[in-house]
């Protein structure tokens, strides 16, 4: 469906291949000055949503990832990699720690809402937590029907066929639209960002991507993020080689 | 004065894009860069441009190169972490 709206999360997470370190205190591992990048099976689910999108399956991709400012380098390689907006939902450093699937999902669920999107397409699981249910609670929360594991997409009119890898074997499954996908290893070979595209976004950034104002009420309400400080709904906007947009925007959440 | 070869934007850009690169390299981004640098220092006194084009050509099949390795490791990294039954299976 040319109409159709894709939604991609991606997660800024240690590096794959960095040695991970204790913390001498033991509260958790070294993070400060380790390198990050975003999640391979978020990769993995960039790159699906932007061969869709150059198969004209889809209309835009709407890369999102939730967390402190770090997360804008996330969000930019998704933009190289294709995606036409990235919503970074800024969470403040002190309170990202407990940042896990339930509050995500909360905020993928309203945006997913609110951006009108078709499709959801999140990695199978993120390799720091190993969590693997932002995909399936997203989907619970948005009543809409999963597709997890996936190795296969084929989209055709208003369904989505989603070849699952399970344990025993491949399942197939045909989703009615909107649905939630999750990416896992075989679904594609995810390309690599090249740095003309990501200085594109670079000089966005400078010339002054705006910050909107914080919405008047917290997305999830108190549960999610039980402190006074807001989200941060901050959109970066590629810049065009003809037409350079940065868009400001004034968001509402739902209350 | 001479005039500067009308190629040299491609070379800066090829050089930039290849330190790019560089900073996953597996045995570090220092021993690239060193290597890097060498290399494009090798030749800097190359004036044909058609000599000049098959070295940016070399350059820019060690960037594709490049890109497959890091894909490579990073799938067999998935595979062996994620997906135990595969080679059980085998």
């Amino acid at each position: 469906m040319a109409e159709l709206r894709a939604l991609v999360g991606v997660k800024r997470v240690i590096d794959y291949a960095v040695k991970i370190r204790v913390k001498p205190d033991k509260t958790g591992v070294v993070t400060d000055g380790v390198k990050h990048s975003m999640n391979p099976f978020c990769e993995i689910a960039v790159e699906e949503a932007v061969r869709l999108k150059e198969k004209k399956l889809v209309k835009e991709v709407i890369a999102v990832s939730c967390g402190p400012k770090q997360c804008q380098e996330t969000l930019r390689t998704a933009l190289a990699m294709g995606a036409d907006r990235g919503i970074h939902v800024e969470v403040p450093e002190s309170e990202a720690e407990r940042l896990g699937p339930l509050q995500v999902s909360r905020v993928l669920t309203a945006l997913a809402q609110k951006e009108k999107a078709g499709l959801v397409l999140l990695g199978k699981q993120a390799i720091d937590d190993d969590c693997n249910q932002t995909g399936q609670m997203t989907a619970a929360m948005l009543d809409w029907p999963q597709g997890t594991f996936a190795s296969k997409l084929t989209l055709e009119g208003d369904k989505v066929t989603v070849e699952r890898e399970i344990d025993g074997g491949l399942e197939t499954i045909r989703l009615k639209l909107p649905a939630v996908v999750t990416a896992d290893l075989r679904l594609n070979e995810p390309r690599y960002a090249t740095l003309p595209n990501i200085m594109d976004y670079e000089a966005a950034r400078a010339l002054g991507g705006h910050e909107s104002q914080p919405p008047s009420s917290p997305v999830c309400g108190p549960p999610a993020f039980a402190c006074s400080s807001l989200p941060l709904y901050l959109q970066l906007v590629p810049i065009g080689t003809r037409t350079c947009f940065l868009s400001s925007s004034n968001h509402d959440f739902p209350s | 004065m001479k005039m500067a070869n009308p190629l040299r934007g491609e070379v800066l850009t090829l050089y930039k894009n290849l330190l790019y690169f560089g900073r996953e390299y597996p045995k570090g981004a220092d021993y690239f860069k060193r290597r890097l640098k060498a290399a494009f220092l090798k030749n800097k006194d190359v004036k044909d441009p058609e000599k000049i084009r098959q070295l940016i050509a070399r350059g820019e099949f060690v960037i594709k190169e490049l890109e497959a390795l890091y894909f490579l490791r990073k799938y067999r990294a998935m595979k062996q972490r994620y997906h135990l039954e595969d080679d059980k299976t085998k």
